[in-house]
């Protein structure tokens, strides 16, 4: 699979610039803050669980144009929603619940990879093969014990990959990229027409992209 | 903030929802003493609601439910809400009646195999009264032309804005012939009272910060307080 840039239509555009604006009020600025300088430590992984979902992530929702520093954080905010157990109110009867489904899911990403690649774990494949590795738990059958106790295509898509989106796009960074204006309050829109943008909004550049 | 643990109250509601915060206005104000109790705390809304998916999840009620079955219905974090308000805090506003052919559907579609339809033990009329009360109370913004259903009294405040895309909306069911109507919703198009119309932030669903949406919290609520006689 041959991976393109990403180019973002809005590569000019912060989100943060409206800092002061009417946009955003003191609990939506606290909120912001907190995301941004807050990052929590890991405390529910382990080291080598965290590396390897830091790892799985990474093939979901590559950043490669980031240095690691810069790159929106992913697992510290799984690793605090499994700490505290912040439940998203409902789940599926066969599946285990969070905290265990998350465990046993690491695990079966990495039985399956050493199956597929003789042994080794899933943090020394390459990127090229940790995506089939992944395809395998996605879409497939994977070998791995810990998917006789956990459906792998619903933790893949219902549990990974949907928590890992909802975490990189609640960042700054993922609303710049997509032109995303971020929270609004006080202020509302305007410019509510097809094709409107208010002023205050990303203006669209890149539309070769 | 008065201690109640050793008063003597009328009546105790469990929920400040969209049922028991109704349900406590209209027992106030017939004299009765009420307390209200709720999971969640007494939110304020200009301080307590954040336009933030993730920050937004207090508002809901977590407890976890289990879904299963041949096709389990993916259910979703804020189906139900915590706090007072109750899920009216963050849903979609949308306020429609139901249709008098919704109460008697076995009357007219005959048997499903399968399935149990029967008609309601009451008709559309016996809800109309109340209807009318609740759309008042809540400033239901609604079309002047309402196309379906029983002829009614006009909404009390004017319908909203359609944005870009139920624009796009409007074209195709043109095209198709299929009739349309914005729907009508507890948010306010026009100031009432002390409270300001809509400025389309979008985040409705984490939340009204401005108080155009009429939630229980913002209405029946406040009523409730107010009639406190001491």
């Amino acid at each position: 699979m041959e991976e393109e840039p990403f180019r973002s239509r809005y590569p000019d555009y912060n989100v943060l610039d409206k800092w002061s604006s009417p946009d955003w009020d003191d609990q939506t600025r606290e909120v912001v803050r907190h995301r941004l300088e807050e990052i929590p430590p890991i405390r529910f992984f382990t080291d080598q669980e965290a590396r390897a979902l830091g790892a799985i992530a990474e093939r979901i929702l590559p950043q490669p144009e980031r240095m690691e520093f810069e790159k929106v954080p992913i697992v510290p905010w799984i690793d605090e929603k499994l700490y505290e157990d912040k439940r998203d109110g409902y789940r599926y009867e066969e599946m285990p619940s969070q905290r265990e489904a998350w465990r046993l899911g690491l695990k079966g990403i990495n039985e399956t990879a050493k199956a597929l690649f003789s042994g080794k774990q899933f943090v020394d494949l390459d990127p090229l093969s940790q995506d089939v590795v992944l395809t395998h738990v996605g879409w497939g059958s994977p070998a791995g014990e810990s998917w006789k106790l956990l459906s792998s295509e619903r933790f893949f898509r219902d549990i990974l990959c949907t928590t890992v989106v909802k975490i990189y796009y609640a960042h700054p960074l993922a609303w710049n990229e997509i032109g995303y204006n971020g929270p609004s309050s006080p202020r509302g829109h305007v410019r509510k027409w097809a094709g409107g943008v208010d002023p205050w909004e990303a203006p669209e550049q890149n539309h070769s992209a | 903030m008065r201690d109640l643990s050793r008063e003597e109250v009328d009546f105790c509601i469990v929920g400040a929802g969209a049922g028991g915060g109704v349900l406590g206005a209209k027992l106030a104000e017939a004299g009765f003493s009420v307390v209200i109790l709720d999971a969640g705390p007494h939110w304020n809304p200009v301080k307590d609601f954040v336009s933030d998916e993730i920050a937004s999840r207090k508002l809901y009620w977590t407890d976890e439910r289990i879904t299963g079955g041949e096709n389990p219905i993916e259910l979703g974090s804020n189906n139900s809400g915590q706090g007072v308000g109750g899920s009216t805090v963050h849903y979609s506003m949308v306020a429609m009646r139901a249709h008098p052919e919704d109460f008697i559907r076995h009357t007219l579609e005959d048997d499903v195999s399968g399935a149990d339809i029967c008609d309601w033990p009451i008709k559309f009329e016996d809800l109309e009264p109340y209807y009318e009360e609740v759309e008042e109370a809540l400033q239901i913004a609604g079309p002047t032309f309402y196309p379906w259903g029983r002829r009614r009294k006009r909404y009390p405040q004017r319908e909203h804005e359609l944005n870009a895309s139920a624009q796009v909306l409007v074209r195709g069911c043109a095209k198709l012939g299929i009739s349309v109507a914005p729907a009508p919703i507890a948010t306010l198009s026009a100031p009432h009272r002390d409270r300001p119309p809509c400025v389309y932030r979008g985040f409705c669903n984490y939340g009204c910060t401005t108080n155009a949406k009429s939630s229980i919290l913002v209405t029946y609520i406040p009523r409730a307080i107010t009639f406190e006689q001491r």
